[in-house]
């Protein structure tokens, strides 16, 4: 669909990046992939797990085109022999920034040393490899989540609102695109990507992770932790593979320079409609839905906190606008999937079946 | 459940039920096991550990102490004050 290009990624282990990698590849694409060594594995073996996990047969046919690179964002030059270095300037044309510390209860400062400083070596690279070579392009991977207790509406275009933060993940992804704006002025060519909340594959439900936000909560409920549950709870979420898609198709098409966009649709998950769907089909333990004071007052203090490191993140006051980039998409075919029954369905039924999360029978003896 | 409880018993039922919701082979979670270091639990899990234990043994653990359940022996003590109060 596209012209073949040379492409650098970083995060390729991680949920978005593998998913991403794995379209780049099928494109067509050749991909220079970074990644770390890490718990004794090679970061090649890393990066071939993180892609087998989507697809077993992607690395065989599309081996030629992939080269894994050992290094780290939080390293001068990325970790990268000088050799590769100049390889990679000579080659590279477009680059995908996907690597972050998404942890939301990361420390300041572990989540700066990854998200700002990690940001700020690749774009000192970019700088070089877009003055004296073939670099035309970056896209970098922020979040929505940037938008911390905002009030309103928030745009595209929108950035510094005079918002506060709710964890330093919001707080520094923020940092990294105040940091974006002084790379763009030197003539960087940078497109940012604000995903929401990622869940699994749509079609399958397949997710490598049970750490990520959403499926911490199936987990909660699945051990029958909660005995109420607080409404009025919608979480603005994407599922990985239309996530990738949007951002390869704006990525291979758009023209304007210096873009902010927006890839999820117009529909958000209703967290009492997945609970109400994991009740029916899955046996779940049935919670009573209160309001949100009500959720508080009645439950324990570690019931509390449970959600409190979860849901209760979600700021229920903002809407994330995403019109720009969905007639973007529009544009060419491409649209978000809505939260049905199906899709919700798969989710569940993907964690259940894989083990992340055990059969009820035994859950609720007491 | 009072004083003629057999804690040896409920420690083999708290070890069952982490490795449930955890998710980790019983015969890994030995009795002085830290969540983090030794089990690879993290914050998020360990407060799911704890609400689980909360759950069966029906009883309320003060906010004051769920920062410093952070190993097996932690629950432990916690447990055998609250179960003996």
């Amino acid at each position: 669909m596209s012209e073949k290009k040379t492409i650098f990624i970083t995060g390729t282990t991680g949920l978005l990046g593998s998913y991403l990698l794995k379209i780049l590849l099928e494109n067509g694409h050749k991909v220079y992939a970074l990644a770390r060594n890490k718990n004794e594995k090679a970061a090649k073996d890393r990066v071939k797990e993180a892609l087998s996990f989507w697809d077993d047969k992607v690395i065989a046919k599309y081996s030629d085109n992939l080269i894994v690179l050992d290094g780290d964002i939080t390293e001068q030059n990325l970790g990268l022999k000088k050799e590769n270095i100049e390889l990679l300037r000579k080659e590279i044309e477009e680059i995908f920034h996907c690597a972050a510390l998404t942890k939301l209860n990361s420390p300041l400062e572990s989540s700066r040393k990854v998200n700002v400083e990690g940001t700020k070596n690749i774009l000192e690279l970019c700088c070089d490899w877009n003055n004296r070579g073939k670099l035309k392009k970056v896209n970098h991977i922020s979040t929505i989540f940037i938008y911390g207790d905002y009030q309103n509406i928030f745009q595209e275009n929108n950035l510094d609102v005079g918002q506060k933060f709710n964890t330093f993940y919001e707080q520094t992804k923020f940092e990294a695109e105040k940091l974006i704006g002084e790379y763009r002025n030197k003539g960087l060519w940078i497109d940012i990507f604000r995903p929401c909340a990622i869940i699994g594959e749509s079609f399958t439900g397949k997710i490598p992770s049970l750490s990520y936000a959403l499926h911490q909560l199936i987990h909660i409920w699945s051990k029958g932790l909660l005995d109420y549950f607080p409404q009025g709870y919608f979480l603005k979420a994407v599922c990985v593979d239309e996530l990738s898609r949007s951002i390869f198709y704006i990525s291979s098409k758009s023209l304007e320079k210096n873009k902010t966009y927006h890839p999820f649709g117009y529909d958000s998950l209703s967290l009492v409609e997945l609970l109400n769907l994991s009740v029916e089909h899955f046996k779940f333990k049935k919670l009573y839905i209160v309001s949100k004071e009500e959720f508080v007052s009645k439950s324990t203090p570690l019931q509390v906190m449970l959600l409190k490191h979860n849901i209760f993140f979600i700021n229920t006051n903002v809407k994330a606008a995403s019109e720009a980039t969905n007639k973007f998409l529009k544009y060419y075919n491409f649209e978000f999937s809505q939260f049905t029954k199906p899709l919700l369905f798969n989710i569940l039924a993907y964690a259940i079946k894989t083990g992340f999360i055990m059969k009820s029978k035994e859950r609720h003896k007491d | 459940m009072s004083d003629n409880i057999n804690f040896e018993e409920i420690k083999k039922e708290i070890r069952k039920l982490i490795s449930e919701i955890a998710e980790i082979p019983e015969e890994e979670i030995k009795d002085d096991a830290r969540f983090a270091e030794d089990l690879g639990i993290d914050s998020m899990m360990a407060l799911e550990v704890v609400a689980g234990i909360e759950k069966k043994y029906k009883v309320v653990i003060p906010e004051a102490e769920i920062p410093i359940i952070r190993s097996l022996q932690n629950v432990y003590d916690l447990l055998g004050k609250l179960l003996n109060k």
